[in-house]
C-alpha cells in the first residue's frame, strides 16, 4: 500500500469507528431504555482515543515503528508514522464534531 | 453464499441501519422525554418528601383548636331576658373561638362566670354555674337568678 492509501485508511477507519461506535451506541441506549444522544455524546467522547488505536493498529505496528525510527535513525519512517498518527487524528477528531452535530 | 443467506444478511443489514436512522432521527425528541420524565421523578422526590415532612409535623404539632361556644341558660322569666343573659355570657367568651384549647383555663372560665352579676334591662341578675365541657366546642350551662 501507498503512503497516500494509509494516510486514507487511517482517516476513514478512525471517523468510522467514531461514528459508527456512537450511532450504534446511540440505538443500544435507546433499546435499554437510556437517553440516546447524551449516550452518544459521552461515547464519542469516550472512544476517541481507542478510534486512533483502532486506525493504526488496522494498518501496520506503527509503535514498532516508531521505536525503528526514534532508535535506529531511521527519521523517514518516524516522519511518515506521525504522519499516520495525525490522520488518525483528524479522522476521530471530524467524526467527533459531527456527531456533535446531532446536538445542535 | 447463495442468494437465500445473501438477501438474509442485506435485510438484516437493512434492519439494523433502520433502526439507527430512526433513532438518529427521533435523538431529540427521546432526549427531552428523558429529560422531562426525570424532572417529574425529581419533582414527585421532592413533593413526597414535603409531604412527609408536613405530616410529620402535623403530628408532631397537633392542637385542638376552639370552633364553637354553646351556653345553655335556665332562667325563669321573660324568654327575650333570657337571651341577653346568652348574648352577654356570649359576649365574655367570644374571644375564645379560635383559640387552642391548651390555653384555655377552665378554672379562670369558671370564676369569671359563677356569682357573676350582669346588668340587663335595668335589672341584677346573677348566674350560676352549673357546669363546663371544654372541648373543640365550650358547652357551658348557667342558671340565672334575679336578685331583689
Amino acid at each position: 500500500m501507498t503512503f497516500y492509501q494509509n494516510v486514507l485508511y487511517n482517516f476513514f477507519i478512525s471517523l468510522g469507528v467514531i461514528i459508527g461506535g456512537s450511532i450504534f451506541g446511540g440505538l443500544a441506549a435507546t433499546l435499554i431504555g437510556h437517553p440516546p444522544l447524551k449516550t452518544m455524546l459521552e461515547l464519542c467522547e469516550k472512544i476517541k482515543i481507542w478510534a486512533i488505536i483502532v486506525a493504526l493498529g488496522g494498518t501496520f505496528p506503527s509503535f514498532k515503528v516508531l521505536e525503528i525510527g526514534i532508535f535506529n535513525g531511521e527519521f523517514r519512517s518516524l516522519v511518515k508514522q506521525v504522519i499516520f498518527i495525525l490522520s488518525a487524528l483528524v479522522g476521530a477528531h471530524i467524526g467527533h464534531k459531527l456527531i456533535f452535530l446531532f446536538e445542535g | 453464499m447463495n442468494r437465500a443467506a445473501s438477501l438474509l444478511l442485506s435485510m438484516f443489514f437493512g434492519f439494523l441501519l433502520g433502526m439507527a436512522f430512526m433513532n438518529l432521527f427521533h435523538l431529540h425528541t427521546l432526549d427531552n422525554l428523558y429529560r422531562v420524565q426525570t424532572q417529574l421523578t425529581n419533582e414527585l422526590l421532592d413533593r413526597e418528601i414535603k409531604l412527609t415532612r408536613l405530616t410529620e409535623s402535623m403530628e408532631k404539632q397537633r392542637v385542638i383548636l376552639i370552633k364553637d361556644i354553646e351556653i345553655a341558660v335556665e332562667y325563669e322569666g321573660n324568654l327575650l331576658t333570657k337571651d341577653k343573659i346568652e348574648k352577654s355570657v356570649q359576649f365574655f367568651l367570644v374571644e375564645l373561638v379560635g383559640k387552642e384549647l391548651s390555653m384555655v383555663d377552665g378554672e379562670m372560665l369558671y370564676k369569671i362566670l359563677d356569682e357573676r352579676i350582669l346588668e340587663v334591662e335595668d335589672k341584677r341578675i346573677q348566674l350560676r354555674m352549673k357546669y363546663l365541657i371544654l372541648s373543640e366546642k365550650i358547652s357551658i350551662s348557667l342558671t340565672a337568678k334575679t336578685l331583689e
